[in-house]
């Protein structure tokens, strides 16, 4: 997409893609210095840590592109075959723009984070200046010994990690305690009580544009809404634990204890300035490959 | 805070409870020993007057520090919003947004002296930019124009849009100075307290709380030293892209000020062509006349650049 607002794709489906937006990584962990980050002297290496959006490899990619930073790795870990099979649909949509140099610098291994971890001090391969690792300390199974594996990939300096969990909060709790206390037996199993509590709460909160991200009406409803995505939504992949929640002391103390500092600490932000856009149906789709490809969709 | 300090509830507690988020962002780095404390990255760019002074060669740092809009419609908010306070006759302009839940709206009262710039938030503007828009109008309006009361006036409010994630600082004329000029250096602003953590900087001076570093950019400290392996391919504008700026530059030069750079708009501007190409010789095929792809492609190329822009809902 070649607006200028692409950088913040979490804006074309109202949910959170991750951290890995070059203008918010160079503010907040660079302190806008650009050069530091992407013209370091030798190929910028940038690493997707088992968590993070799909899409955000994309956005990623493009924004690179579109800053002729060229001169970059990237290593993207996935132990999920639909992940990978999603990311090589999208480079071979994508092809014509992209060029075969780009994809030919993401190198995509079907591996955990902590399994590669271990084969990267094996043979002592490059560092990383850059890992995204989007919702990892809620869903890893062990987030702290993650979060370790991931101080030793990143550089002593010039490195930097963009994470995002969720977060405790008054309303996560009134709204476990709600779905908690419904009545489960009331048309079982094709009731989506669970949901629907979790989204009419929202709505009643002024926070309505929160009910269309799915993965946040799915970690409020806890449990119920769990099994409820499993009955209804069986074509999407099925969250592994019950996904956690920090408060913010909670949170830094995890990150001390993994030997790492919080060089800037952001709320997400939620906005829809495509929404009256006629192109946004196929924003939705594809985060960069709007030129050719999406005139002729148009005139289709 | 006190509302809910009089229930007993602490200042922290309400923060923890109420204004928190659903998800949070963090970018972290690694924390180093103590006989390694060259980390200088914690927090934000933050921005001071002393970026408006010029150096020796009449640049400033405010020149190059651009303004990313993260949420997409500011510039046509304050407008928009600019517009119902005049209709109101109100001085207050009222604001909402979504970065927190609950209470996502605020309100600003904006000084008549810096609301001009307001509109051109969007357009990817340089903090010297919005200064000049600010004083050019108020030249066009005959009015007095204090130079440090409006660049004080401009840095309070885009620090209050800044703490609220609406925009982003982004300074891209580092990375272009150098890959391109050896003799001038870099601009490298810093938050006061890093300073001394830069270690190997060469022209280190504070003005006014800003440490403001002017070195050669192969002097550069820490990793940077070594020149770039690749620098990054100069942006010049494609054949078709200075076809389009001869028959309207107004067009390209309002896409360039949007951020998109040459490259883009030349492949663009290229595949069209090529399709436009394959159209007339389809046309002539069927025996068609020329006049009437001539205009097609016209009208493609508006189209282009329509699609180019972004939504102005």
């Amino acid at each position: 997409v070649y607006y200028r607002q692409d950088f913040h794709a979490t804006a074309l489906i109202k949910s959170f893609y991750g951290a890995a937006i070059l203008p918010d990584i160079l503010h907040h962990a660079f302190q806008g210095r650009s050069s530091a980050f992407l013209t370091p002297g030798r190929p910028v290496r940038f690493l997707f840590a088992e968590h993070f959006h799909p899409e955000m490899v994309l956005n990623l990619l493009g924004q690179l592109q579109r800053q002729g930073a060229l001169d970059f790795e990237m290593v993207v870990l996935t132990p999920d075959d639909s992940v990978e099979a999603f990311i090589r649909d999208r480079f071979a949509m994508c092809e014509r723009l992209l060029g075969g140099g780009i994809v030919d610098k993401v190198n995509i291994v079907n591996v955990t984070v902590l399994q590669y971890a271990a084969l990267h001090q094996a043979s002592g391969g490059a560092l990383f200046d850059y890992i995204e690792y989007n919702g990892g300390l809620s869903r890893a199974d062990d987030p702290s010994a993650e979060l370790r594996a991931l101080r030793g990939l990143l550089h002593d300096s010039g490195g930097a990690v963009g994470l995002s969990y969720f977060s405790t909060n008054h309303h996560v709790t009134r709204l476990r305690n709600m779905v908690d206390s419904r009545e489960k037996l009331f048309m079982v199993p094709f009731s989506l009580e669970a949901t629907r509590l979790v989204k009419a709460y929202l709505a009643q909160h002024k926070l309505g544009h929160l009910a269309e991200d799915h993965e946040l009406v799915v970690h409020l409803g806890g449990e119920a809404a769990l099994s409820e995505h499993v009955l209804y939504r069986a074509d999407q992949a099925v969250p592994r634990v019950q996904w956690r929640t920090y408060s913010q002391a909670e949170a830094a103390h995890l990150v001390e204890e993994a030997g790492f500092e919080v060089a800037s600490w952001v709320p997400t932000a939620y906005s829809r300035p495509f929404g009256k856009s006629p192109r946004s149906k196929f924003a939705q789709k594809s985060t960069i490959c709007a030129s050719d490809h999406a005139l002729s969709l148009q005139r289709r | 805070v006190q509302k809910h300090a009089d229930t007993g509830m602490s200042q922290e507690d309400f923060v923890q409870t109420l204004m928190t988020t659903f998800r949070y962002t963090q970018y972290l780095v690694k924390k180093l020993t103590a006989a390694n404390t060259t980390n200088s990255r914690t927090g934000r760019l933050k921005l001071t007057r002393a970026m408006f002074q010029s150096d020796r060669r009449g640049r400033t740092v405010a020149s190059t520090i651009h303004i990313e809009d993260r949420v997409g419609y500011l510039g046509s908010t304050f407008a928009g919003m600019e517009q119902l306070a005049l209709q109101r006759q109100s001085t207050a302009i009222e604001f909402a947004h979504h970065a927190l839940p609950g209470d996502n709206r605020f309100s600003l009262i904006v000084s008549p002296v810096i609301a001009p710039c307001l509109s051109q938030l969007s357009a990817r503007p340089t903090v010297q930019g919005l200064h000049e828009m600010n004083r050019a109008f108020a030249q066009q309006q005959g009015r007095t124009f204090e130079e440090v009361e409006a660049q004080d006036l401009l840095l309070a409010l885009l620090a209050f849009i800044e703490r609220r994630n609406l925009i982003t600082y982004y300074s891209q004329s580092d990375i272009e100075e150098n890959a391109t000029d050896d003799d001038a250096g870099t601009y490298t602003v810093m938050l006061e307290g890093s300073a001394k953590a830069t270690a190997g900087g060469s022209g280190l001076s504070t003005v006014g709380g800003l440490k403001v570093k002017t070195s050669s950019a192969h002097s550069t400290a820490g990793s940077a030293q070594q020149a770039p392996s690749e620098p990054s391919a100069p942006d010049l504008p494609g054949p078709l892209t200075k076809r389009l700026m001869d028959k309207d530059a107004a067009a390209v030069e309002g896409l360039r000020a949007l951020g998109h750079p040459y490259s883009v708009i030349e492949e663009i501007l290229l595949s069209e062509a090529r399709r436009e190409e394959a159209r007339k010789s389809e046309a002539t095929k069927r025996g068609s006349g020329g006049a009437k792809s001539q205009s097609r492609g016209r009208s493609v190329t508006d189209h282009i650049l329509r699609a180019l822009q972004p939504d102005r809902n």
